[in-house]
């Protein structure tokens, strides 16, 4: 298989999770789009460095986290802040699932860099083992840091999904 | 009142809109931030290789007589200096090349911290030595071969060039230098909060 064929196959198979890791994390469609394409990039240029001592899908997530954690870094990519207000306009419109898919990206956006991403890929229900390996962490720590997380998450979204 | 599991299953009905539905073009790699800042770098570095070169080869074989040696000097200062740029923008170039993409975040940004370290570091004394050194190359270039001017043109032609140098160097050089050293300290600050995350 040619590396053009390969990154074709790992595109279709890992690009909706990535692009939602992007969304959890820039909280904006069209970035997280934007940084997709840029993780992906990422990954193609570093494809002849891959060992197979990860799977591809660890990989290509580490490749991920890593675009992610630079991007916003980025002069024209500054992040957007998200106001109190937009989230409460969010609750307060209509209580469909589309409304709580948004109110839950923007809640993410809410969290500390690295515990959106951890988060996002807890969600996507990546095997612990798999994070931990991602984020470069002992699973123990990994453990203590998502129990964190979810209550941190569950708190913000009800606090705004309440109003 | 949501529980955690019902944002999981919030988060795993939805499947985002797709801006692009095709795969990215691999032709457009070198786009990406990383490649894109080491072909920078590396282009730079051979532009100025070039230059370097050109200025020698008509130093050597332009057949311009100068009658003071000074003037030699001066295009041999000026070569030098576009070889030692280039030297330190290759050296930037394999620096951007190290940077592993596929390390575990802690370390990727460790990485670009020290590149960012050595940037500000390379601020401090580079860009003024190299503006100042190149002036005087221009300057001792300048002594010989407008030496058969009329005072007038000498007169017009210092002012306005000291002028635009006085500018470009406190005005225009201070206040970039400025912003961009503040660019890269808040950088490394937020790359070593980054990192304390991954620590906490």
């Amino acid at each position: 298989m040619t590396q053009q064929e390969t990154f074709t196959q790992l595109y279709k198979q890992y690009a909706p999770g990535i692009r939602k890791l992007c969304l959890g994390y820039t909280g904006s469609a069209a970035q997280a789009e934007d940084l997709l394409q840029e993780s992906f990039m990422a990954v193609w240029n570093n494809m002849p460095k891959y060992r197979g001592e990860a799977s591809w899908g660890t990989w290509i997530y580490r490749v991920a986290v890593n675009s992610c954690l630079l991007y916003l870094r980025k002069e024209k990519t500054k992040p957007q802040k998200v106001d109190a207000d937009a989230l409460h306009n969010l609750a307060a419109e209509e209580d469909n699932e589309e409304n709580n898919v948004q109110l839950l990206y923007k809640s993410i956006s809410k969290l500390p860099e690295t515990d959106r991403l951890i988060i996002s890929m807890v969600l996507e229900e990546l095997p612990y083992e798999d994070i931990a390996s991602i984020a470069g962490m002992s699973e123990n720590n990994l453990r203590v840091k998502i129990h964190r997380i979810k209550k941190q998450l569950t708190e913000i979204f009800n606090s705004y999904a309440r109003v | 009142m949501q529980e955690f599991d019902e944002l999981k299953h919030l988060w795993q009905q939805e499947t985002p809109k797709q801006f692009a539905n095709y795969t990215p073009d691999t032709n457009k790699a070198a786009t990406q931030t990383k490649q894109k800042l080491q072909n920078e770098q590396l282009k730079g570095s051979v532009c100025l290789v070039l230059t370097a070169v050109f200025i020698a080869a008509l130093a050597i074989w332009g057949n311009f007589n100068f009658e003071h040696w000074y003037t030699y000097g001066a295009m041999a200062l000026v070569s030098a200096l576009c070889l030692a740029q280039a030297a330190i923008m290759f050296y930037t170039y394999q620096q951007v090349k190290q940077i592993d993409e596929t390390a575990v975040p802690k370390q990727h940004l460790s990485q670009w911290e020290v590149y960012y370290a050595f940037r500000k570091k390379l601020l401090r004394w580079n860009k003024p030595l190299y503006f100042i050194l190149l002036n005087l190359a221009l300057g001792l270039y300048f002594i010989e071969v407008m030496a058969g001017a009329s005072a007038q043109f000498l007169l017009g032609f210092g002012i306005i060039y000291f002028g635009w140098m006085i500018f470009a160097y406190f005005f225009m050089g201070r206040r970039l230098l400025k912003k961009e050293r503040k660019r890269i300290e808040s950088m490394i600050q937020e790359l070593k909060q980054l990192e304390r995350q991954f620590t906490e």
